[in-house]
This record gives structure tokens, C-alpha cells and sequence, in this order.
């Protein structure tokens, strides 16, 4: 190769993109292009090394409810003030979770961990219960919603049927996981958040495929 | 320095495949390929949207994660981004590549978030550093550290535009052409601002490779 390959034709070797191999062998001998090359393969290796950020299933739930949801449901705002107090509860339960005071730290041998489980489970009933309440709450709503989306099945065909009926029984399943973690406040929590995604997720689909019937 | 020097000097010598999240071509017979699968979803077979979603949706959530800087704005630019996809899906050309034009609407949505927020900024301005929830694997924490931190910091530097022509090139790797559709800028122009960027980049990673690059 006479004189310098472009800047093109360097990223393009440097990259692996379509590397002409009179640019590489160009670069073998020549300091200031091989410099180059290091420069942007060094670049994009670092660029492309960083972690990839997590990809939410509410995502996907979310897009779905708002695309393939043409229900034609009319009284589905009435469960807002429901969805709304569930709210409201889970954010308080929370509340007290994180600001709840640390329990005195005491030495126990391993076999008191199971007693040392439920009784710090007795030991903040108030909690206890807000998160009950919010996670009767939010089986509340979702039971509304169940009744508006009852209404509409039969008019769906059955491949739409079954997205929503998974859909539903994930955010049941959720809510019967945060039932069933009654010893961890923290994960309770944790469940709860997720039902209220999926809740929101289902009413907003709902809510839009009344817009789209109107 | 001598040290970070000497592993930034090692990552040189590593051929710069295409990032994980990059669309990988399918194998024939197993997975439908991207034509057949934009045909699909144009006649409205929500199976295909799904695959497309699959696909691309980590390359979208990541463009979108680097241009906001904010996990939940990500998450609900994806969304966007996809319903919008969804809806112009007829306007696809024929000869346009499914990815790029994904990041092109991506960057669509990011602007618009963008000026709400600089109608009604953040409590937290985009110039501070904010810890990005992404969990590093082991490995690449033992790599990263202060080369990864300075990358994150002369990412942030850039504008945004900026920012989106230099990501759409070296993370996840579109041909000029393609981006200069995405950005809907002219070829000349898009090779200027990647340059200019590529520049700024390197007088902040400068001094760390410097020791391992020459």
C-alpha cells in the first residue's frame, strides 16, 4: 500500500468491520496508523465492555397492553380509587419498613434462627398488617379488573385471550408470593412493587382499549 | 498508573467483536430472519413484534440508558420507543436495517424527555455523576474501575447528539450511512461530530492510556 489507508479503512480493520488486509499489513509497519488502530479498538472495547443494563418484563407487559389490547370495555375506570388506596397502603407499608428502628442486636446460637425469623415478624404487627392490607388491596383491584376483562373474553380471539389470561395470573401469582413472604417485610415489598406494576400495566391497557372503542 | 496502563494495553490486543446485544444473525431454519419477520409484524401477527422486541429491545434500552442517564426514563423511553415502532411499522423502508431505525426513533423519544426535563429539570442536574443501576459481573469489575469511570464521565461530557452518533458507531455498531438516517443528519456531518467526539474522548482517557497504547 502506498502512503496512508484512510481513517475509514483503519476503523473499519480496527473495528472488524470488512478489514481489507493490505490496511492491516499497512499498519504492521507503521507506527503512527498501528497507533491509531490501538486508539480506536482500545475505544470501542471499552464502550462495548460495559455491563448491560437489566431488561424489566414490565417493559414488554406495558407495550403489549398498549399495541394488542383492542377490548372494548366500558366501566373500567371505576377500580381507580381501589388501585389508588392500594397505593397509597404499599407506599406507607414501605415507608415503614425502611424507616422502621433497628432491633437490638443480640448473640444467638444458629438453631434460634428460625425463632429469631418470627419473632421479628411479631415484632412490627403494624407493618405486618399495612402490607396485608395494601396486598388485599391490590387483589382487590386486580379482581375488578378480572370482572371488566370477563365481560370482554368471549369477544376476543384465543390467542389474545390467552396473553391476557397469563397476564392476570402472573399478577395473581405475584400477590399470593407477597402473602406467602409474611416474615420478610423487605421482599414483601419487593412483591408488592411488581403487583402494582402489573396492575397499573393491565388498567392502563384496559383503559386504552377503551379509548380505542369510543 | 503503570498498571492500569498495562491491562487498559492488554484489552488492545483483543479483536472487538460486536457487543452481546447486538441482533445476532439467525441460523437458518431455527429463527425467522429480520425480512420475514418485519412482514409479519406489518400484518399485525403479535408473535412477530415479540421477536422483534427480543432482539432489539437490550440494544434499545442501553442506547436510551446512555443518552438519559436515568433507569425508570429508560425504561419508559423503551416502551415508547416500541409502541411507536409498532405504529410506523408500514413506514420501514425496504432497504432500511431494522436496528438503525429502532435507534432512531430511540433517540427520538430521548430528546423529547430531554426537553421536558429542561422545562421542568430533574432535583439531580444531568452534570452530576449518578451511580447507573447496572450490576457489573465480577470480571468486568476487577477490569473497570478507573478506565470505566473516566469513559462514563467523558460520555457524560458529550452532548447529547453527540453522544447518540458516537454510541449508535462504536457500541453498537451502524454504518455512517445509518446513522445518518437515524439522526437525520447529512454523511458529512455525521463523520465530523463522531470525530469531534472520538477527540473528546480521548484527551480524558489520554493520560490513562497513554502508558499501555504506546
Amino acid at each position: 500500500m502506498i502512503g496512508h489507508p484512510t481513517f475509514e479503512e483503519l476503523e473499519a480493520a480496527a473495528l472488524g468491520d470488512n478489514a481489507r488486509p493490505e490496511v492491516v499489513a499497512h499498519a504492521g509497519q507503521c507506527a503512527e496508523c498501528a497507533r491509531e488502530m490501538a486508539w480506536l479498538r482500545a475505544e470501542a472495547q471499552l464502550v462495548r465492555r460495559r455491563p448491560q443494563p437489566a431488561l424489566r418484563p414490565e417493559i414488554w407487559l406495558a407495550i403489549e397492553g398498549r399495541v394488542h389490547a383492542p377490548i372494548p370495555i366500558s366501566r373500567a375506570r371505576r377500580f381507580r380509587p381501589v388501585l389508588a388506596a392500594a397505593a397509597a397502603v404499599a407506599a406507607a407499608a414501605a415507608l415503614a419498613v425502611v424507616v422502621r428502628p433497628p432491633r437490638p442486636v443480640t448473640v444467638r446460637g444458629q438453631g434460634d434462627a428460625a425463632v429469631s425469623d418470627e419473632e421479628a415478624a411479631q415484632a412490627d404487627p403494624k407493618t405486618r398488617q399495612a402490607l396485608d392490607r395494601a396486598a388485599g388491596d391490590y387483589r382487590s383491584a386486580l379482581g375488578v379488573l378480572e370482572q371488566e376483562y370477563a365481560t370482554a373474553r368471549t369477544r376476543l380471539d384465543s390467542r389474545t385471550q390467552k396473553r391476557w389470561d397469563e397476564s392476570f395470573a402472573r399478577a395473581r401469582s405475584l400477590i399470593d408470593a407477597s402473602a406467602q413472604a409474611r416474615n420478610d417485610p423487605e421482599e414483601r415489598v419487593k412483591l408488592l412493587d411488581g403487583s402494582a406494576v402489573m396492575v397499573r400495566s393491565l388498567r392502563q391497557a384496559i383503559e386504552d382499549s377503551e379509548e380505542v372503542a369510543r | 498508573m503503570a498498571e492500569t496502563g498495562q491491562r487498559f494495553a492488554s484489552l488492545i490486543d483483543v479483536p472487538v467483536t460486536p457487543a452481546d446485544r447486538t441482533p445476532v444473525p439467525p441460523r437458518r431454519g431455527e429463527v425467522p430472519p429480520e425480512r420475514d419477520l418485519l412482514d409479519r409484524a406489518r400484518r399485525g401477527e403479535p408473535e412477530a413484534f415479540r421477536v422483534i422486541f427480543d432482539r432489539h429491545a437490550p440494544s434499545v434500552r442501553r442506547f436510551l440508558g446512555d443518552l438519559l442517564r436515568d433507569d425508570t426514563a429508560a425504561d419508559e423511553a423503551t416502551q415508547e420507543t416500541f409502541v411507536r415502532a409498532h405504529t410506523r411499522m408500514r413506514t420501514l423502508r425496504e432497504d432500511e436495517r431494522l436496528g438503525g431505525w429502532l435507534l432512531g426513533i430511540a433517540r427520538m423519544v430521548s430528546m423529547e424527555q430531554l426537553r421536558r426535563w429542561r422545562r421542568d429539570p430533574l432535583p439531580l442536574s444531568e452534570e452530576e455523576p449518578r451511580e447507573p443501576d447496572r450490576a457489573p459481573s465480577p470480571e468486568a469489575a476487577l477490569l473497570s474501575g478507573e478506565a470505566d469511570r473516566l469513559l462514563d464521565g467523558a460520555l457524560r461530557l458529550l452532548s447529547s447528539e453527540r453522544r447518540a452518533a458516537l454510541l449508535m458507531r462504536i457500541d453498537h455498531g451502524l454504518p455512517y450511512e445509518q446513522i445518518a438516517e437515524a439522526m437525520g443528519w447529512n454523511l458529512q456531518k455525521v463523520k465530523n461530530e463522531i470525530h469531534r467526539a472520538r477527540l473528546q474522548l480521548r484527551e480524558r482517557l489520554s493520560g490513562y492510556v497513554e502508558g499501555g497504547a504506546s
